[in-house]
């Protein structure tokens, strides 16, 4: 009977822990699947497509990269219940608050016009007019963040996450080799082949893991859904569950075109879908599917944590519990942000291309600065006290922060400067 | 300066948006008083940080204004 009794403890324990994970998960594995936007399923699909399986090895690195990041902006939310807009202005001055905002305000912008654009081409493969989709895409996330709380808003954004793993099945309807791919993949080597184009992949591939809107967006989901001290363990495990995922999504995408693709130089995702479309309409249809799916989920994020940062900074109301009446300035600058970007794509003759170009250089303006804040922050303990940062952490994270801060800017100035590397 | 700012809004825009555009500088003096001075101590190893923060940024920002220019 005791060892019913405690068997039956234990059951109840483990369903409590599991029910209370379920309320406190969200911002960490939406802000991970969201990272797999239109850009990064490109960046993957180039990955795959030009180096096979042989790079798999280095997708499954960025998993504790991205989680040592993002955990912190867990903790800070947590304990200041400030956006990481507002700590900066306070901690660090209005120079460098204002230069955070503004930056961070110009590279999401960009990044929403590249949303956008993989949107409309992923649709266009359905003979789907651009200004249909805008149009379609616009309602949808006016509709989705006015009638809703937080918590609606949360799970639809966790449905569009769920669509974002369509590309697993992707992977076993190319019945690729597991042989082959845990020998090419798991064993880290550096594939043959110009070095300059090999750097610049993993480059790329770190610039989609890591980006200057995940940081923000992540903290102020964390204090506009409440999170205390004490759940700092659940949102780690958030954390760490979406890391998993994103790189999981990562390795099937470049499975997919490593199977079919592998040796194609491939520019866009969109390149990447007509070209699979000739190999099988389903897998080609359901990666169209995907990408628009990541370039929405893409759209809805980075959209609120611009009007999050300036809410925090201009002191609006801004809470998505807010009704529209509650937080005009908050809803309004929503909107502008998310019409403007859609506008941009429908311009004839837009300078996409370049448009593209700059958002990898602002991005890494913005980058170094927010993880070298980040880091000067989590080491104060007037503003953590006993969460701080311990030696280990700031080991791991130390080291994470100088590699990014190096290859970002590296793959920055490449980008700018094809033939600086 | 604020008067001639201040003058130079009321010169060229209507009343109603010159008032909103005036609210709105007001706003940010506001927000530049409340954060003028930063709350986290600053040791000499946090100065040196921001010092070299402050170069990265403008060496970044220099080299995107040239870029931005020979591509125009």
């Amino acid at each position: 009977m005791n060892w019913f009794a405690k068997l039956f403890y234990h059951y109840r324990r483990t369903l409590k822990a599991i029910r209370i994970f379920f309320i406190i998960s969200g911002p960490g594995i939406i802000v991970m699947l969201a990272d797999n936007d239109a850009g990064g399923i490109t960046t993957y699909a180039a990955t795959g497509a030009k180096y096979g399986y042989s790079l798999i090895w280095f997708l499954l690195l960025l998993l504790p990269i991205a989680y040592y990041v993002q955990e912190m902006t867990v903790r800070l939310g947590a304990v200041t219940k400030k956006g990481l807009a507002e700590a900066i202005f306070e901690s660090f001055g209005s120079y460098w608050g204002w230069f955070a905002l503004l930056d961070l305000m110009f590279v999401n912008w960009l990044t929403l016009v590249t949303e956008f654009i993989g949107m409309t081409s992923a649709l266009s493969i359905f003979k789907i007019p651009p200004v249909v989709t805008v149009i379609a895409v616009c309602s949808f996330m006016g509709i989705m963040i006015v009638r809703g709380r937080y918590w609606t808003w949360e799970k639809i954004a966790l449905l569009f996450c769920a669509l974002n793993l369509v590309y697993i099945p992707c992977a076993f309807m190319v019945k690729p080799s597991v042989e082959i791919i845990l020998h090419e993949g798991l064993i880290p080597h550096i594939p043959s082949g110009s070095m300059n184009e090999f750097f610049f992949i993993l480059m790329a591939n770190i610039g989609t893991t890591i980006a200057p809107w995940m940081v923000f967006f992540q903290q102020s989901s964390v204090v506009d859904k409440g999170l205390q001290e004490k759940d700092i363990i659940w949102g780690q495990m958030d954390t760490i569950i979406g890391a998993a995922f994103t790189v999981i999504v990562a390795i099937f995408i470049v499975i997919v075109t490593g199977t079919l693709l592998k040796g194609v130089e491939i520019s866009s995702a969109e390149q990447a879908v007509a070209m699979l479309i000739k190999h099988n309409k389903y897998i080609g249809v359901f990666l169209a599917i995907g990408l628009f799916n990541a370039g929405l989920l893409g759209a809805i994020c980075i959209s609120l944590a611009s009007s999050w940062a300036f809410g925090e900074v201009f002191g609006w109301a801004h809470s998505l519990n807010h009704k529209v009446k509650e937080a005009p300035w908050f809803y309004f600058f929503y909107f502008i942000i998310l019409i403007s970007s859609a506008l941009v794509v429908l311009i004839p003759g837009a300078p996409l291309v370049t448009i593209t170009l700059f958002v990898q250089v602002f991005a890494v303006t913005l980058l170094p600065a927010v993880l070298v804040f980040l880091m000067l922050l989590l080491n104060d303990e007037k503003v953590m006290g006993e969460y701080k940062n311990t030696l280990s952490q700031n080991i791991v994270t130390g080291s994470i922060v100088v590699a990014i801060i190096v290859l970002a800017t590296l793959y920055s100035l490449s980008a700018l400067f094809p033939n600086i590397i | 300066m604020k008067k001639i700012s201040k003058r130079f809004i009321d010169l060229f825009f209507s009343e109603r948006l010159g008032h909103f555009i005036n609210q709105q500088i007001e706003k940010i003096e506001e927000i530049n008083r409340k954060y003028a001075t930063p709350k986290v101590t600053l040791t000499p190893t946090k100065k040196w940080i921001l010092l070299f923060l402050r170069f990265y940024v403008l060496f970044l920002l220099a080299i995107l204004f040239y870029k931005f220019c020979t591509i125009i």
